[in-house]
């Protein structure tokens, strides 16, 4: 059994996995990793199951010490990454020894990075998941993000390992400014014409008050249709527009009733890309035809 | 839109609202609540294997569904659903137990709705209360049928936390946080009944569809 130790819990680091289903009659979202391409290879890469628990790191990753030899791998955001002060390369598996640290600095492209230990993390799951749901407080280590002082064991594999690297076509490149499909969302007609060409041809631009929960876009606003609204079913990647006219982009996190239009909806292929955008960066919106 | 489908008699118009999840929207006047239910209750009793959840709302109820269904070959299975008779839908009745002492808001309810605190507690335990959704947070429980003179509006800035048990009136409703959160109703009481725990299965032990009445706490006399 190997301990993680944590140092420095960076800016947001939380325990994610494919994120829990079938409990949104009940008001709890999906969570998960908010760029689950990212978190599967880093799975792929030390030969875990693809849907195993991995931390996920915003923006600044901290700082975290092993206490037995492990396998490790980094994927998502470019985050500086050192172990004992020595480069430590993203996007393929490594080995890290016996009281090893492993420092993680502030992305300078893309947002989330994510760490996956070869073995099995020692957790209990919360509602058939290890994903954290910090605004509820359950889920993932006690409901919260990683501080100083946590610490996390994970049972070993044991068998014989041959490190891996993702394929050069693989790794993606996470510019600042995104374009994503979206399709019509079920009050894309409360919109003018005009309104909908402003939606679509707008550079968005992610505001800071973005996170788990929904991206916030800042922009041009789009003028609000004067129709009330009943509270409906809303899921991930649905943009609402509430009354300012700046559309919000529900994500992982997001609740799971919502009480403005839904004009549109991100394809889910590519809400991953989503989950790599930091405040400043763009998005562009493409109707999926 | 996709197409229209009948069920138990009324007409369900049916759209898409994601690439694995279908809207569904009764087409009748009025309150819809009760058919909603129905159809909900429906789905969930009935559930194949690939149905992941099924969230109700006010005026419509999405269906999520996994990669062994499409809209359309779920549209056509909701269509030859069988139907319950009332008589075989349980009802359950949830006796909630108010401590209303431990309200937040008192001064801002009794001066917007112009009732000494003893009646706005009345108005308030009388009702038999329909569960009419739970969403916008974990286990936030939306209540039907709150007394029109109890409205108040929302908090012009909503409160960070909110004790978990709390139960308050937002506009002309009335719901409880089942788990602590925030938020901006306006808190009359609290109760210790804990009706969402992560670790059971299922979590929470109420539903849409449901009825709750608030009653005094044993004690109160």
């Amino acid at each position: 059994m190997g301990t993680l130790r944590v140092i420095d819990g960076g800016m947001f680091t939380t325990i994610q996995d494919m994120g829990r289903s079938g409990f949104r009659y009940i008001g709890v979202p999906n969570s998960g990793a908010m760029d689950q391409r990212s978190a599967r290879w880093a799975n792929k890469l030390v030969n875990n199951p693809e849907d195993a628990p991995v931390l996920e790191m915003t923006i600044k990753g901290g700082k975290y010490q092993f206490d037995k030899p492990a396998i490790i791998a980094l994927t998502g955001a470019e985050m500086h990454a050192t172990v004992n002060d020595f480069e430590a390369p993203l996007n393929e598996s490594l080995m890290v020894n016996s009281g090893d640290e492993l420092e993680l600095g502030f992305a300078h492209r893309g947002c989330r990075t994510y760490l996956a230990i070869r073995g099995t993390l020692q957790l209990d799951k919360v509602m058939n998941s290890f994903s954290t749901l910090v605004s509820a407080g359950f889920g993932g280590l006690e409901g919260r993000p990683l501080k100083a002082g946590d610490t996390l064991s994970w049972g070993n594999k044991g068998n014989a390992f041959i490190l891996k690297k993702m394929p050069d076509n693989e790794i993606p490149y996470f510019s600042s400014k995104v374009t994503v499909e979206v399709m019509p969302g079920p009050e894309w007609n409360w919109l003018t014409n005009e309104e909908q060409e402003r939606f679509l041809n707008q550079k968005w631009e992610v505001s800071p008050n973005s996170n788990r929960m929904g991206i916030r876009l800042q922009g041009t606003p789009l003028q609000v249709p004067d129709r009330q609204m009943i509270s409906s079913p809303v899921i991930p990647g649905i943009i609402q527009l509430p009354a300012g006219g700046n559309p919000i982009i529900l994500m992982k996190d997001g609740q799971t009733i919502g009480g403005y239009p839904r004009i549109a909806k991100v394809a889910d292929r590519d809400l991953w890309r989503l989950g790599q955008l930091k405040p400043g960066d763009s998005v562009g919106f493409n109707q999926h035809k | 839109m996709l197409r229209s489908l009948l069920h138990n008699e009324i007409s369900w118009k049916c759209s898409v609202l994601g690439e694995q999840a279908i809207l569904m929207e009764p087409e009748v006047e009025g309150n819809c609540m009760p058919i909603i239910h129905e159809l909900a209750q429906v789905l969930e009793l009935q559930k194949p294997e690939g149905i992941v959840d099924v969230v109700p709302a006010y005026q419509s109820l999405a269906v999520l569904f996994d990669a062994r269904w499409t809209h359309t070959s779920l549209i056509e299975w909701i269509e030859n659903l069988q139907v319950f008779a009332p008589s075989e839908r349980e009802s359950i009745v949830h006796e909630i137990p108010v401590d209303y002492n431990a309200g937040l808001d008192w001064e801002r309810v009794i001066q917007q709705t112009g009732l000494p605190k003893s009646e706005i507690i009345d108005r308030h335990q009388k009702p038999l209360y329909t569960v009419a959704m739970i969403g916008f947070l974990p286990g936030f429980i939306f209540l039907d049928g709150l007394d029109a003179l109890l409205s108040t509006p929302r908090l012009e800035t909503p409160r960070t936390q909110i004790p978990a048990g709390s139960v308050g009136i937002g506009g002309s409703q009335t719901g409880w946080y089942s788990l602590e959160s925030p938020g901006g109703w306006n808190i009359i009481g609290r109760t210790n009944t804990r009706i969402f725990d992560p670790k059971n299965d299922p979590p929470i032990s109420i539903k849409a569809g449901d009825k709750v009445r608030f009653v005094p706490e044993k004690g109160d006399g």
